[in-house]
């Protein structure tokens, strides 16, 4: 009998070892981990430093100060300080004399001997942009130093910060990394929170502890008394600009959470082990590594996501629903940073590119048009001052079209006489001039030069950034065509206006009147591909706003969950606690079996109508009592409310040996949590998916053509479609069909804009079926709206350009004409058919593609 | 019993924990690497920008070899060569058992083709943008294969910067295609090479290289390399932080310190053969006008754009040598600032502005110049205290060299990174008359001085070191006093690197050589 008990209390002993082993080992990995993430707030820190440093050294008023009234620096210096990051700030003039020092509040002094020909003042004096982490005294510091330098590039100055680590800025990183955190240097601790939990221990004694701490194998440091607690340290060197070692970062992770787990495995493996051996081996690894502390890791990484720190890594790498959880988590932090950069910056540009778009598009008249470009253009590239000059075709002369804030209420604007030399120099540079804060940027369509575009800035702001000066150039091709298209249209119109007039005249005038008009109208004709450039990006303005509007939706949900998950989870892992303590292993397993199984279920349970709910409850309640169990009424309630009926027998079946209502109360939290996190996920799914999308639309390569599924590109304008959707009812009828070769963004103009012609019709309800076929080597897509169809007498115009039914500013009759032209250029074709209640466009695409032919010289006219 | 137990719990720890190590140091197969500007073309002579050096000196590798650290003129695909006592009869013996990423073998036929299709405007597969590089083989009269692995090159006069001309990136060799068609334009665009790595995927800002596991030589060790041209500093800068970026070139010269104070980053600093300067017209006025050009001479600070421009990472420079270049010499005339001295001048010459001059600068940083726009607001500043108002004309890299080598500027700013340490690869690329031709021009400052030119040729002519050097050292001064151009700057650089990325260096022409690199 002994004997045979050998291998099972080996087993035992084995079980029991790795599972202490597994679980101070992935503390210990954390614990690096989080070191690794304070370094990178440390950095991030010093970033933050050296930019408010710049950017008061750049300040025109400090830099006038420091060259004509010294005296007032101070005062300039103590308001600034105040605005900033904890520190002291220093200003030297250009001999390196101190002007002025101001403590932020709250920032301790370094001792003043040591500011005097440090090394950072040396090198900004010398023009050097300096910033480090040095040993300055007893402390370690940050210290960037900037020189002050004027218009005209002379030195005026040095503004340096110097912002020590100290117990403050550990308090800061313990509020984002959720662990105890101590800058260590010289044999010292310069600054710490541990002590704020090792009342008894001094900073002294708290060293030693650490430096002992970190020499050991497995680095634990006791803070002495039970409400201290001890922790599993790590520690990352910190170096200076030069590579200097200058001290270290410690963290700590406290230990308590892996006691808590340490006594849940010890329960498991006592009744492991006589169950069997490698029940006890697995249920030992599951318990220790992939329940608690991924739950815990997925915990602190939302609970650092909520303050606002992305760069928190998640790394948990199980296999199942935690796993899972987590590496979607994970996913939409990096959608979320990824887009949130592209978006903030493009939504500025294009919904202004958008404005002047849309304007354009459906305005035509020009001085409108001209108005437009530059007010919006002065908004998004902070300008003072803005003209746009247009050239006059018989005598070249550059002629004031539109400004903003020339003034000139009265009587016609001054314009300064440089505009028209910088004006003149871009347009026969086709490309952008810079005059100190004056940018001049040409207009001009397929290579004719229409005018110019000069802005000013305020001498307060800097001068024009490389991205202003791209921007200010995408603007002006954009709007350039525009108001070609603008003029050309004007031109058709006066001259049929005067036409009608003609008429009454003599036959032999019209004549030759006709010949004029054919002229002009080829020449409409050929500035077509001009138009489809402008339609384009009419498209992507009106698409901007709706993505603005989609990607908030889904932040909102997601925000919205993240402020509230870490709670419930705190109170979800304090419930597992307490249960694992009251229930066997056995009963332990499988009640996260049970929960595991249920939470997609509960995940997808949406909310039920009152009334049920109440009958249901009622129901559940009886049955609950009938068995015994206390407060049945509440817990039926609860258990309804979240869609977890199904599991009251568990709840009933664990009911003698632990607490219904932390069972209960478990089941709801986990509801709750899990129908967070779904949230998150269909969230994170969506804005990963428009992300994609806008991409695809915007961002395909116009010279390539490209192999595609063609209900990709279909797919993509629907979902970004999505906001006029609303109410109108999609049936897809998708077959396998080849892959076609195609010039992906302009395809996807023909489905914007049938699929926005068919949105239209249906005014917000209707159906809409797209169907796709084969038929011999073409690829068929065929879009039907049910809405009240085309009238014989419109239809055979619909595809003339400028042909429209619908009011001015909402149509230009110009979509379909694209799409025909688009779809010919493919070497496809495209055809109508409607009745009332029945429309139906049907476009053909060859799988070969374009003849190559067709397709250059098409993109050499654009 | 306790002895085996503990046994069993020592054995599995281990396990654990050798579990864990492994998972820690997964390997890493792929690099990535940033580049501010993207590659121009793969096919090798249609270079002439660093991004591209740096790519297509992967792919394809020339006869001859300049050795990274000493400079030596080393064999490449020529293993070796000797030249007959005429000084113009060349015999190349090549490497053998070399093949072609496509399997197919190397020869003497391929190395013809290279050169003659550089070398010959009428060749049905030339492409008119090998004209910057065509004076590279411009003097080479016959190309013939003796062998399937040797070959004859004869040139017209002697020539001493040949050997290492042939070293040069864009006479990488190229599999022969048939002369009698056309060639398709896929292979056109994307030759086929012999180099460590072979063209995994080229999309516009974006080439994929993976591992040659066929390669002659020592193989690479990294399998994939991704070089990504990503135009915006902070983007780079933070790719490099977060970890999704291996390697950056074109830091700022602000980001230098973060890099330094990363202790999982790394700078490599590397001493630049280069120049970066300031050129004039000189076809046109005022810069016709030598008086002129030195007064622009002396309007410049050199010193607060090192120190500004630069931060100190750079010498200021007098002529087109960088003094790591044998034939440098400081013995040429040397202009001070002295904004006082250049109004004079100006007054002397009655210079009268009628327009703003146009100073044509890049908006794309390069190993040559950090932070360009910086550096033409500073010089503008200088000559307008001077009584010359300047108009900046900023362009992309791409636009930038097309519109100077049009010679549309005024003034520009430009850079040139030495190819192969050979003075000719300096002097005569950037200041001879061959190479000032409208539409292709090196030589943007349009400087045409005749004796000059006749210095530089015989220099190229004159295989006696000493001699040659003399040579140079007449034509440096001629130019220092004809003063084309204001020398501003030798850099040296910085390339950010994460830490644990072994066996890179800078070699002098700017280029890591990647197949070296490992983790
Ligand atoms: N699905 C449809 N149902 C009913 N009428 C349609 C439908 N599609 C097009 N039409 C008619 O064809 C006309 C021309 O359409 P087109 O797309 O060319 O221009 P538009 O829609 O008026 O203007 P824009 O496309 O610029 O918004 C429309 O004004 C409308 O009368
Ligand atoms: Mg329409």
């Amino acid at each position: 009998m002994a004997t045979a008990l050998v291998p099972l209390v080996i087993a035992a002993a084995v079980a029991h070892e790795v599972t202490l082993t597994r679980l101070e080992l992935s503390l210990e990995i954390r614990a690096r981990k989080n070191a690794q993430i304070a370094l990178n707030l440390l950095l991030q820190h010093v970033q933050r430093v050296r930019d408010e440093v710049e950017a008061f050294a750049r300040a025109p008023d400090l830099i006038e100060l420091l060259t004509l009234q010294p005296s007032l620096v101070p005062a300039l210096v103590r308001e600034r300080a105040r605005v900033m990051t904890p520190a002291v700030v220093e200003v030297a003039d250009r001999r390196g004399k101190t002007v002025a020092r101001a403590n932020a509040p709250g920032a301790n002094a370094p001792p003043e001997k040591t500011f005097h020909g440090g090394l950072a003042l040396l090198k900004a004096l010398n023009f050097e942009r300096y910033i480090t982490l040095a040993q300055v005294g007893k402390d370690v510091v940050i210290r960037a130093a900037v020189p002050v330098v004027d218009n005209e590039f002379s030195l005026r100055g040095v503004v340096i910060s110097t912002v020590a680590l100290d117990d403050d800025l550990a308090g800061y990183f313990k509020g984002v990394l959720r662990a105890e955190v101590a800058f260590v240097a010289n044999n010292r601790m310069v600054g710490t929170t541990f002590l704020q939990r090792g009342r008894t221990m001094g900073r002294a004694e708290l060293l030693t502890q650490i430096t002992k701490a970190l020499g050991a194998d497995h680095p634990v440091l006791s803070l002495g008394g039970d409400d201290d607690g001890e922790f599993v340290v790590a520690a990352i060197p910190l170096q200076s600009a030069a590579g200097e070692r200058v001290g270290s970062i410690v963290v700590g992770l406290d230990r308590d959470e892996f006691i808590t787990a340490r006594r849940g495995a010890q329960r498991a493996l006592l009744f492991a082990f006589i169950v069997a051996l490698f029940v006890a081996l697995a249920g030992a690894t599951m318990f220790g590594g992939h329940i608690t502390v991924p739950l815990s890791r997925l915990h602190r990484g939302i609970l650092a996501m909520a303050k606002g720190d992305r760069s928190h890594p998640l790394d948990i790498d199980t296999a199942d629903e935690i796993g899972e959880l987590a590496r979607s988590f994970h996913d939409m932090r990096l959608a979320l940073d990824e887009h949130e950069r592209r978006l903030a910056d493009r939504i500025s540009e294009l919904s202004t590119l958008h404005h002047v778009g849309r304007t354009l598009g459906s305005v035509l008249e020009l001085d409108a048009v001209l108005r437009i470009v530059v007010t919006e253009l002065s908004k998004v590239l902070r300008v003072e001052r803005c003209a746009l000059l247009t050239l006059r075709e018989k005598d070249g002369e550059l002629l004031l079209r539109a400004h903003a804030g020339l003034g000139g209420e009265e009587g016609p604007p001054a314009l300064p006489p440089t505009w028209l030399a910088l004006a003149a120099a871009a347009i026969a540079e086709h490309g952008i001039c810079v005059d100190g804060r004056h940018l001049a940027v040409q207009l001009e369509t397929r290579d004719k030069a229409l005018g110019a575009l000069v802005l000013a800035r305020a001498a307060d702001l800097p001068e024009f950034s490389e991205a202003a000066m791209h921007l200010a150039e995408t603007f002006a091709g954009q709007a350039a065509a525009a108001i070609e298209n603008a003029g050309l249209y004007q031109a058709v119109r006066r001259f049929s206006e005067g036409l009608e007039r003609e008429v009454e005249k003599r036959t032999a005038e019209l004549r030759l009147a006709n010949v004029e008009l054919e002229r002009t109208l080829s020449e409409l004709k050929e500035t077509q591909t001009q138009l489809i450039l402008s339609e384009r990006l009419a498209g992507l303005g009106s698409l901007v706003a709706g993505v603005a509007h989609e990607v908030n939706t889904p932040s909102g949900a997601i925000q919205g969950s993240v402020q509230i998950l870490p709670e419930t989870l705190n109170r979800t892992l304090v419930l597992g606690a307490r249960l694992a303590e009251q229930l066997s292993a056995d009963e332990m397993r499988r009640m996260l079996a049970t929960l595991s199984e249920a939470r997609p279920r509960l995940a997808k349970h949406g909310v039920r109508p009152p009334a049920e709910v109440r009958r249901q409850a009622a129901r559940l309640q009886r049955d609950l009592s009938a068995l015994g169990i206390k407060s049945a009424k509440r817990l039926a309630q609860k258990l309804v409310a979240c869609g977890a009926e199904y599991l009251a027998p568990f709840v009933v079946e664990l009911a003698d040996r632990s607490d219904p209502n932390d069972v209960v109360a478990l089941i709801e939290n986990l509801a709750f949590l899990s129908r967070g996190i779904g949230a998150i996920e269909t969230a994170n799914k969506r804005i990963i998916r428009l992300v994609k999308a806008l991409r695809a639309y915007s961002h395909a390569d116009p010279d390539a053509l490209v192999e595609v599924e063609v209900t990709d590109g279909i797919e993509t304008t629907l979902t970004i479609l999505h906001t006029q959707l609303r109410g109108v009812s999609l049936v897809r009828k998708y077959r396998e069909v080849p892959k076609i070769l195609v010039y992906v963004d302009e395809l996807n103009q023909v489905w914007t804009n049938l699929l926005h012609n068919a949105i239209q019709a249906l005014e917000g309800e209707g159906t809409i079926t797209i169907e796709t076929f084969v038929d011999g080597d073409e690829v068929g897509v065929n879009i039907t709206d049910n809405g009240p169809g085309i009238p014989s007498d419109v239809l055979p115009r619909i595809f003339e350009p400028h042909f429209s039914t619908k009011p001015r500013g909402e149509g230009t009759g110009l979509g379909l004409g694209i799409a025909r032209k688009i779809v010919e250029k493919h070497g496809g074709m495209i055809a109508v058919e409607s009745r009332p209640g029945h429309t139906s466009f049907t476009v053909h695409l060859t799988v070969a593609g374009p003849r190559r032919d067709e397709a250059t010289s098409e993109r050499e006219r654009v | 019993m306790v002895c085996s137990s503990s046994l069993v719990r020592l054995s599995l720890t281990l396990l654990l924990l050798t579990g864990c190590e492994r998972k820690a140091s997964q390997p890493r197969r792929a690099l990535v690497i940033a580049q501010p500007r993207a590659v121009e073309s793969l096919d090798p002579p249609r270079n002439t920008t660093a991004e591209g050096a740096q790519v297509v000196s992967l792919l394809y590798e020339p006869l001859i070899r300049i050795d990274g650290a000493s400079g030596r003129v080393m064999p490449g695909l020529a293993a070796r060569w000797s030249v007959a006592p005429d000084g113009r009869t060349w015999t190349f013996h090549l490497r053998r058992g070399v093949r072609f990423h496509d399997g197919s073998p190397f020869d003497a036929k391929a190395v013809v083709y290279t050169i003659d299709r550089l070398r010959n405007s009428r060749h049905p597969h030339y492409h008119q943008g090998y004209a910057a590089w065509q004076n590279i083989v411009r003097n080479i009269t016959a190309i013939e294969e003796t062998g399937r692995f040797t070959l004859r090159l004869v040139t017209k006069r002697p020539f001493a910067p040949f050997l290492r001309n042939l070293a040069i990136f864009p006479l990488g060799i190229v599999k022969a295609q048939p002369l009698d068609r056309a060639i398709s334009k896929t292979v056109a665009l994307t030759p086929v090479g012999t180099g460590p790595y072979r063209i995994s995927s080229h999309q516009r800002d974006e080439v994929i290289l993976t591992r040659n596991p066929h390669y002659w030589g020592p193989k690479a060790n990294v399998e994939r390399l991704v070089f990504r041209a990503i135009k915006e500093r902070r983007q780079r800068m933070l790719g490099l932080q977060s970890g999704t970026l291996d390697v950056a070139f074109g830091l700022a010269p602000a980001d230098r310190p973060i890099v330094q104070l990363h202790p999982e980053l790394r700078l490599q600093r590397g001493r630049g053969d280069n120049v970066a300067y300031l050129a004039m017209n000189t076809r046109r006025a005022p810069f016709d006008d030598v008086r002129v050009r030195r007064a622009i001479n002396h309007a410049v600070d050199k010193g607060l754009i090192v120190k500004l421009g630069f931060q100190g990472l750079a010498t200021v420079a007098h002529g087109a040598l960088p003094p790591s270049v044998w034939a440098y010499t400081s013995k040429i005339k040397r202009y001070s600032y002295d904004p006082a001295r250049a109004r004079r001048l100006l007054g002397s010459v009655g210079y009268d502005p009628e327009r703003p001059l146009r100073l044509y600068v890049m908006s794309t940083p390069r190993p040559y110049f950090p932070s360009p726009v910086l550096v033409a607001r500073i010089i503008a500043r200088n000559l307008a205290r001077v009584g010359i108002p300047i108009t900046l004309v900023v362009k992309s890299h791409a636009e930038h060299l097309a519109a100077v080598g049009r010679g549309e500027h005024d003034l520009c700013l430009l850079g040139w990174v030495g190819d192969n340490g050979d003075p000719d690869n300096f002097l005569y690329m950037l200041l001879d008359r061959d190479n000032a031709r409208i539409g292709s021009a090196q030589n943007v400052a349009f400087f045409d001085h005749s004796k000059v030119h006749e210095l530089l040729i015989a220099a190229r002519q004159e295989l006696n070191r000493a001699q040659r050097k003399e040579l140079y050292l007449r034509a440096q001064q001629l130019i220092a006093e004809e003063a084309p151009w204001v020398p501003l700057a030798h850099s040296e650089y910085d390339v950010g690197v994460r830490h644990d990325i072994r066996g890179l260096s800078l070699s002098a022409n700017g280029i890591i050589d990647f197949a070296r690199a490992r983790f």
